[in-house]
């Protein structure tokens, strides 16, 4: 199996199976439109990512490498966050530093898997909580003025509670 | 559940009691440690308040607010009986807790590893402070949270972050050197060996140390999170997604900050409409992308009760499909200046929703894109019809049972909605000049045709008149038309497409007249309720025997939802 050298931005190389690789849009582009798929000393320097997310992205691509390409046909699937396989549960727990670098590392690799995976834990926190729970979690600031507070609230709340 | 349940009254019942007796009893042997029995004990006094001092903030942090689940606050109620048992058992020999740990439930033995870690943990800490507190003063940060009341939830929160060792959180923990070292670190070692020297404390603490620090090292060169290992023990037990709950609590950080807008979105997508719509009030930036069209396509809000002014929000979120059906909308539903507002929305539901006529004429003059809509049961008036006559590319139109329908206004629509394919204009109570403007002006695109419940207003020559204008119908609806007569036979036999022919209760043409309908090649399905003997109908079904005779009580035409789904409407999904 052909293998290629990635480069992290703290300039760690890792020798990954091409296959592997290329479940990155970003990587795959970039060999192909740079001819480098042939070329066994390339190295592909991703410059934003680093060793230690590009080891547990590439830990997450060997274990889906077999998967089918997740369709563009967003529309029609029905959005569930409860469908997440307990490897990828085990995989994502982590401190919520390193998720958020996943799903940059995700995105900006171009790995719709993994963003999609990423995305959906982040809505998992989310979900449940009242907004003070929310931003307590994840440290965000209220930046409502009283006036603004309330104008948001009503404007949000559509219905009588039941 | 029940086991664990069982399992944290078990220790307050069984643990408490016995060190409580135990540490009186034995305070001669104690007292050579006096120092430290009075000190722990005095620690105890100081917080006699613990288990009320479990306040929301303690429990979160320790990552069990999170889960809204039953199970965790069994869990937590477990974790804080373990959290006392531990600090009333901190000033006795660690041999003493042996007892709790042998002949437990094997449902609970997974989880039972974990609370002794953290329980391990805290008792260590609770003593390192009050080994430490008359002499030596208190150094860093986490000493000093221990003297304050929620000290033992604190302490425990920090030892199943190590005891986790979640990336991020390792950082932030003090001292961790010290707490490996700890004398009561062999609680858990006792525990799990028994076969140990119960007052041998020594070997079994380094011991620990080193397991732990193997564990450490191995954390370090894995490229997965030490969690992962744990992952087994642990998914049984609450502090499940604690790692990734608890890295923040000392950091600080907002990480939502380094995502962009199009990433953000790429997570909002995921919530359901209700967390959406709270985390509007979460911060600006929230108020703002949750409002992004692209995560409003689609909404269902049938059976709700809108308050005022809700229904405007609504569209301006940019709906496309919305069900409506069954709503109550409180006036008023818009402000004066949403008229002016253009909506998206494609598909809309209003069956039986109950909203004033003028609500329902700022809604559709905010509508031109409309291309299915259901007014069932709605009151409606000639603007509103007006309006809604001006969204040219409407395909489907049910407004069966509507009120308010006059001949100008169905001749208004039928003129301008030339795009028209499916109508459901049934029980409209429409007069003869209603019915006229109808069949004369309705769009010959029209393929599916309910126009039941005109009992004295339909005759035989609206039928012909009809036909003529829409030849090509495959479905029609014509039952309970009292006024037909057999002479509409031969006009209905000229649809030589039509599949489906509803003439129930038409009570005038004689029920062997519909042998003739045999000779129509297309029509598969005839109803014919409410005008058949059980005899006459053996009789007709022998005659025309591919003919499917009363398959249908209940119209389609047009109708949003049909039968027990409700989750779409005319087959688009209207939840994500």
């Amino acid at each position: 199996m052909p293998s290629i050298k990635l480069q992290s931005s703290d300039d760690e190389i890792f020798d990954t199976d091409i296959q592997i690789a290329k479940c990155s849009g970003t990587i795959k582009t970039m060999l192909e439109d740079c001819g480098m798929e042939d070329d066994e000393n390339a190295v592909v320097p991703l410059p934003n990512v680093n060793s230690t997310i590009l080891r547990k992205v590439l830990t997450w691509a060997h274990y889906h490498k077999d998967d089918p390409q997740p369709t563009e046909d967003d529309e029609s699937k029905e959005k569930r966050t409860d469908d997440i396989i307990s490897w990828d549960a085990d995989f994502l727990k982590v401190d919520q530093g390193t998720l958020f670098e996943l799903i940059l590392a995700a995105n900006y690799l171009d790995i719709k898997g993994l963003l999609e995976l990423t995305c959906k834990t982040v809505a998992n926190m989310i979900k449940g909580k009242t907004p003070e729970e929310i931003r307590k979690t994840f440290n965000i600031k209220k930046d409502f003025t009283p006036a603004e507070e309330e104008q948001v609230r009503k404007e949000n709340e559509w219905c009588e509670e039941k | 559940m029940s086991a664990r349940k069982h399992r944290g009254s078990e220790n307050m019942e069984n643990l408490c009691p016995v060190t409580r007796k135990r540490s009186t009893s034995k305070n001669g042997t104690a007292a050579a440690s006096g120092a430290l029995v009075s000190a722990t004990k005095s620690s105890n006094y100081e917080h006699p308040s613990s288990p009320s001092a479990l306040t929301y903030e303690a429990l979160e942090e320790m990552g069990i607010g999170m889960l809204d689940s039953e199970e965790s606050s069994s869990s937590a109620l477990s974790a804080i009986a373990l959290a006392i048992s531990a600090s009333a058992t901190s000033d006795d020999n660690s041999s003493e807790m042996t007892p709790m740990s042998t002949n437990v439930p094997p449902m609970a033995h997974q989880m039972q590893q974990q609370q002794r870690r953290s329980l391990n943990s805290t008792a260590d800490t609770t003593l390192d402070s009050s080994v430490s507190g008359n002499t030596t003063v208190v150094e860093d940060a986490q000493q000093r949270l221990l003297r304050q009341s929620a000290e033992k939830l604190q302490a425990l929160a920090q030892a199943k972050r190590t005891a986790l060792g979640s990336e991020g959180g390792s950082s932030n923990s003090n001292s961790p050197a010290k707490r490996f070292r700890n004398p009561l670190s062999a609680v858990t070692c006792n525990n799990q060996s028994e076969s140990q020297s119960p007052l041998n404390f020594q070997p079994s603490t380094s011991r620990l140390a080193q397991v732990r620090q193997a564990n450490k090292a191995a954390a370090a060169s894995s490229p997965l999170p030490p969690t992962r290992r744990l992952g087994s023990a642990a998914e049984s037990f609450f502090v499940f997604r604690t790692p990734s709950m608890s890295a923040h609590i000392n950091s600080g950080i907002n990480y939502f900050d380094r995502l962009s807008d199009e990433i953000l979105l790429g997570i909002f997508k995921w919530l359901p409409k209700k967390t959406l719509l709270r985390m509007a009030t979460v911060s600006k930036r929230f108020n703002r992308c949750s409002r992004d069209e692209t995560l409003w396509t689609r909404l269902d809000l049938g059976l709700r009760t809108f308050r005022p002014g809700a229904l405007e929000q609504i569209m301006r979120r940019g709906v496309q499909v919305l069900r409506l059906a069954q709503t109550t909308v409180q006036e008023p539903a818009f402000t004066p200046s949403a008229a002016a507002f253009k909506s998206r929305l494609q598909y809309l539901d209003l069956s039986m929703a109950a909203i004033s006529k003028s609500s329902l004429r700022t809604l559709f003059s905010q509508c031109r894109q409309l291309k299915k809509v259901s007014l069932e049961s709605t009151e409606l008036d000639d603007d509103i019809c007006a309006e809604m006559a001006k969204n040219k590319s409407l395909e489907a139109v049910n407004m069966t049972m509507a009120s308010g329908l006059t001949a100008n206004s169905v001749r208004l629509m039928m003129e301008s909605l030339t795009n028209l394919s499916s109508l459901n204009i049934s029980w409209t109570d429409l007069s003869a000049d209603a019915v006229t403007a109808l069949v004369t002006n309705i769009s010959p695109n029209v393929i599916r045709l309910n126009i039941a419940g005109c009992r004295r207003v339909l005759f035989d020559s609206h039928v012909a008149t009809l036909q003529r204008r829409c030849p090509q119908l495959l479905e029609l609806d014509l039952s309970d038309c009292n006024s037909l007569t057999p002479e509409v036979i031969p006009a209905i036999m000229k649809f030589k497409m039509l599949e489906y022919l509803s003439v129930s209760r038409c009570y005038l043409i004689p029920a062997t007249r519909f042998i003739e309908l045999k000779g129509m090649p297309s029509l598969t399905y005839l109803d014919i309720f409410g005008m058949l003997s059980d005899a006459a109908m053996e009789v007709l079904e022998k005659q025309m025997p591919k003919m499917g005779i009363n398959k249908f009580i209940h119209s389609s035409v047009s109708r949003p939802t049909v039968g027990t789904r409700r989750t779409s409407i005319w087959g688009l999904r209207t939840r994500d």
